[in-house]
């Protein structure tokens, strides 16, 4: 019996509500119920954005499948690899472009904790009191005001 | 001691707050018509609510607002509470070790303790904890900055950190969104955001000197690589920092937001609706003489007593509370904290 199956029975042993709610999708009969990670990432989330990462460019699914593939006893199915790498892309974790069947991805952020952090202060920025990062996006008029203050006090 | 305009703003802020909430919630509710109910229930029962052709109309519309305000504030509450608590856990997940310079210049600028170091390659610092306040650091600004512009870094933060920013922010959010007829309070609120971060400035130039927080500035604002943090960042906005740099060129406090006509009119009609619904309410369950016979005293009287009887020990006990508060924030936490807050 598949590991996902003797995950499943588990589950529904636990839950059955809970059972019902996951459905037991392809990805979760592989993985179980994802335990999210330090950066908040499932486990399989956080294999895509590593494969993302280390490939530097933008890239495909099947790109990413190969190399996830590469690694793997079980080989995922490639529905399975772009379903998350979709549900990323909704998150604004990954930027997708180009047409339909030939879309490629790129991160956003440079590593797990960049996205963290934006994830933290997305979702709750409002508990903190911000100033320094509110400030990023200031026009070039700031910027140079600010450089002129430096001149003056050299 | 003379207080700064940010916690002018913020005192009045909760002033108006306070008073309304008490006269309203207290006065208006608790020392009238709850009292007025009461009587016309008890001599003829539920029927007499309605009796003498009285509409419940007026006291329904009123209910609404004071519930709703009640429940949004509720809400509002609850869900910093819940962003404040999960923002602590997931700062706590990415934070690491502080280095030698680091701890060294939060013991210098009095934040022993309370500096947490944050595994990320972006530049930024903040305040959290309503309670516990700290201050998150990024590894990115920290490997970015001179130590000089460090310390004017950590000074700006010990200001919010000293004022109990955060919670001050919480409240001012919770009470917005009670008294969400009354625009005016956002202006109010939007003088306190503008107001604590020009002190917060001052001091790190007071301690520092106007060129590490240049400095500082100029390392943060830089690139397109922040535009998206920047997006998702919506405290403030890029517009304080105009007034920020205009006051670090002139040396003075900028002016700040005042009131616009608009604000004051919805605020004005607002707190009309309001007083006439109450009136309203009263009016149709007998007027001032049922008042007098449900209460033994006139409506003012027993709305002014009500408020007042509630507001007072409110007031105090905020007033303490945010003593003993502010007293803790002043000094270091014990290291290795962290995990308790």
């Amino acid at each position: 019996m598949p590991d996902g199956h003797v995950l499943c029975s588990r589950v529904r042993q636990r839950s059955c509500r809970e059972h019902t709610r996951q459905k037991c999708s392809s990805m979760w009969f592989v993985a179980g119920r994802p335990k999210k990670t330090n950066s908040g990432f499932a486990p399989l989330e956080s294999a895509v954005m590593d494969a993302v990462w280390a490939a530097g460019d933008p890239v495909s699914v099947r790109e990413v499948l190969d190399a996830l593939n590469a690694r793997r006893g079980e080989p995922l199915a490639y529905t399975t690899v772009m379903t998350v790498m979709n549900r990323l892309a909704t998150k604004g974790v990954l930027n997708r472009r180009g047409e339909r069947r030939s879309y490629v991805y790129e991160a956003t952020a440079t590593d797990a904790a960049g996205i963290a952090v934006r994830d933290v202060i997305r979702t709750y920025g409002d508990a903190a009191v911000a100033h320094f990062v509110d400030e990023a996006r200031a026009d070039p008029g700031v910027r140079r005001r600010l450089r002129a203050l430096l001149a003056e006090d050299r | 001691m003379r207080l700064d305009s940010a916690n002018r703003s913020f005192l009045a802020f909760t002033g108006v707050a306070l008073l309304l909430g008490a006269y309203v919630l207290c006065g208006a509710v608790g020392g009238v018509l709850v009292p007025l109910l009461l009587a016309r229930v008890s001599n003829g029962g539920l029927a007499g609510l309605l009796g003498d052709g009285g509409s419940l109309l007026p006291l329904l519309l009123f209910v609404v607002v004071v519930a709703g305000g009640v429940a949004l504030a509720t809400f509002s509450l609850t869900q910093q509470a819940l962003a404040s608590y999960r923002l602590a856990r997931r700062v706590r997940g990415l934070a690491r070790a502080l280095p030698d310079q680091l701890a060294r210049t939060a013991m210098q600028a009095g934040l022993r303790g309370r500096v947490v170091l944050v595994d990320a390659p972006e530049s930024f610092s903040f305040v959290y904890g309503a309670l516990t306040p700290r201050v998150a650091i990024s590894r990115g600004l920290v490997e970015d900055i001179s130590g000089g512009e460090l310390r004017a870094v950590l000074e700006h933060e010990r200001y919010h950190v000293c004022n109990l920013d955060p919670l001050k922010m919480v409240l001012m959010q919770a009470l917005s969104a009670a008294l969400f007829f009354l625009p005016a309070l956002d202006v109010l609120r939007a003088r306190y955001e503008a107001a604590r971060e020009l002190a917060a400035d001052r001091r790190a130039v007071a301690v520092c000197g106007r060129r590490p927080l240049v400095g500082a500035l100029l390392k943060v604002v830089r690139g397109p690589e922040w535009s998206e943090l920047e997006v998702a960042a919506a405290i403030g906005g890029p517009e304080l920092l105009h007034v920020r740099v205009a006051q670090l060129e002139t040396g003075r406090q900028p002016k700040l937001a005042t009131l616009s006509i608009t604000h004051a009119t919805i605020s004005l009609l607002g707190a009309t609706l309001l007083v006439a619904t109450f009136l309203a309410s009263v009016s149709s369950f007998g007027g001032p003489a049922a008042v007098r016979v449900a209460t033994g005293t006139g409506i003012l009287a027993a709305n002014l007593l009500g408020g007042f009887s509630c507001a007072a020990p409110f007031a105090g006990a905020g007033l303490l509370a945010y003593w003993l508060l502010a007293r803790r924030a002043s000094n270091p936490l014990e290291s290795g904290s962290l995990r308790r807050s």
